[in-house]
């Protein structure tokens, strides 16, 4: 280890041992469970009890029968569906399961054969067990892209989970779906218990397909796209905020943002997020650029094949005056990007992966 | 998905809280050699473990959590200065002079190196303090940073190339 070396791991320790103390655990306790409520709600897999919305309101469950009279029409957050007697079809903020608010991703209904807020996370350890069933509901931003776009109707498939060892969800099948309808964007995920009859299942699927839906509100925030890098599924999100357009990369794990584009003058504004390791790193590189770029294209630095990037028109209600683009390449950084106008001439350049976030000193 | 529904064993009832502990104070000192503001490393730390834990990674690979906080952090880190960095641009197109500062209220203890490492760019920061400081090989600070293992050599070494430039031509 040369002298420089020795002298860094000196100055970085002595920095660590200045380091403040962490932030009180309860709040972030508080936001940790109320994220985890989110999840495990929509995803109907929630398994933990340490949300918060675990055992303290258990209470007894009322036993899972089939139910003998007709469907009622129950409408919540602007679904409307048919829902068998005995069964409940809440709204998530009014049975406690999450806290008001407009911000999607969003939880809109939960439909169970008992009360669901005494149900979730976990109902393997309640009367339901292994004969009742979760329908989980949520608003997602608007999709113009991707299978979340398909129109409604559509039919849930099979996900891929394995609940075997589970003690919330023991044996349990799993479905979901995604539509676009109404300008509005969903998810459903169903979760049945290995000892639900057929007669109710049929009803399931039945008050899942008789949903309908109220148009929804001009949403300042669309999915732009959706694509797959080193085996990570990301979404390109394009949002309206004070200062313009934002465009947002998510992925399961986090996201990356590019915002402050309210009056931009220059043809490109970009970002990029790498992901994996090694020989499967890709990097998705994304941005906005003004009406006059038609076409962008990558090109990574060791020369190995230029990709093109899509370039996709933000509607006018998020920005009138920009698009944006999203391309993956192979991750040999500094990626250089090429656009170009309608007549091929290059408008701009820029590089990513060589130092793009220079301080100044 | 499937993953997700494996029963935990390692988190009971209390588990949340025993995790933050047991993993808090490290974030916040990997945030606080990177950004050096301990304010914002508290809050990066934090986040991250909001985003890590709130989606059940704990769960899911209890292993290999410290491995994902560390990873976030470091997203975080990185997106916070982006973030800065764009800001600042727009402050200086607008001639505003109130450009938010990108150096920690402690940062300023003469340390030549300690400000030479302030100076550097955010990633290769990033590269270097997960190396020598999380000892990480170069691999590890590959996946920290989701970037491919010669990037991160590379940032390693840039970031050392000019490390060394500049404290040589301080002293």
């Amino acid at each position: 280890m040369n002298d420089l070396e020795t002298r860094l791991r000196e100055v970085l320790n002595e920095e660590g041992a200045r380091a403040p103390s962490p932030l009180d655990p309860r709040g972030v306790i508080k936001r940790t469970r109320r994220r985890q409520a989110i999840v495990a709600a929509s995803a109907v897999l929630a398994v933990v009890a340490a949300t918060g919305l675990a055992f303290a309101g258990l209470r007894a469950v009322v036993p899972p029968a089939t139910p003998a009279a007709p469907s009622k029409e129950r409408t919540v957050n602007g679904v409307t569906m048919k829902v068998p007697a005995g069964w409940h079809l809440v709204d998530p903020v009014e049975a406690g399961l999450q806290p008001a608010g407009d911000t999607l991703p969003r939880l809109i209904g939960v439909l169970s054969v008992a009360e669901p807020s005494s149900v979730l996370p976990c109902p393997g350890r309640t009367a339901i067990g292994r004969n009742g069933f979760v329908l989980t509901l949520s608003e997602e931003p608007l999709a113009i892209d991707g299978a979340a776009a398909r129109p409604w109707p559509v039919d849930l498939e099979s996900m891929q989970a394995n609940g075997s060892d589970s003690a919330c969800y023991p044996e349990w099948e799993f479905l979901h779906a995604g539509w676009t309808t109404s300008g509005r964007t969903f998810e459903a995920r169903v979760g049945i218990g290995p000892d639900v009859t057929e007669e109710d299942r049929v009803l399931l699927l039945d008050a899942f397909a008789s949903m309908e839906f109220r148009q929804g509100q001009e949403r300042a925030s669309i999915v732009l796209a959706t694509g797959t890098a080193a085996g990570e599924d990301w979404e390109l999100i394009a949002t309206r905020d004070a200062d313009g357009l934002v465009l947002g990369l998510e992925w399961p794990s986090g996201g990356s943002g590019l915002g402050g584009l309210h009056d931009r003058k220059q043809p490109l504004y970009l970002t990029s997020h790498v992901f994996g390791s090694g020989h499967d790193a890709r990097v998705v590189v994304f941005g906005a650029v003004d009406p006059s770029v038609v076409r962008v294209e990558l090109f990574p630095a060791l020369g190995g094949p230029a990709e093109s990037a899509e370039v996709i028109d933000v509607p006018d209600r998020i920005d009138p005056q920009l698009n944006a683009f999203v391309g993956v390449a192979v991750a040999d950084l500094p990626v250089r990007l090429e656009a170009y106008d309608a007549a091929g001439t290059t408008v701009a350049q820029e590089t990513v992966g060589e130092d793009p976030e220079v301080q100044s000193s | 998905m499937g993953a997700m529904v494996t029963e935990r064993t390692h988190a009971e009832p209390k588990g949340l809280e025993d995790l933050y502990l047991r993993h808090a104070s490290s974030a916040v000192r990997l945030a606080f050699v990177i950004t050096g503001d301990g304010d914002l490393a508290r809050d990066i730390a934090q986040d991250a473990f909001v985003r890590v834990a709130g989606r059940f990674r704990h769960l899911r690979f209890p292993d290999a959590f410290d491995a994902y906080v560390r990873r976030t952090v470091a997203n975080l880190c990185t997106s916070h200065f982006r973030r800065a960095r764009l800001e600042r641009e727009y402050l200086e197109r607008e001639g505003a002079r109130g450009e938010p500062s990108l150096e920690g209220p402690d940062a300023s203890d003469g340390d030549e190196l300690r400000q030479a490492l302030r100076r550097l760019p955010i990633r290769q920061r990033t590269a270097i303090v997960l190396r020598y400081y999380e000892d990480l090989s170069e691999e590890g600070v590959a996946d920290a940073m989701r970037c491919s293992v010669p990037a991160a050599r590379s940032l390693i070494s840039r970031g050392m190339h000019t490390l060394r430039m500049i404290v040589k031509g301080d002293t």
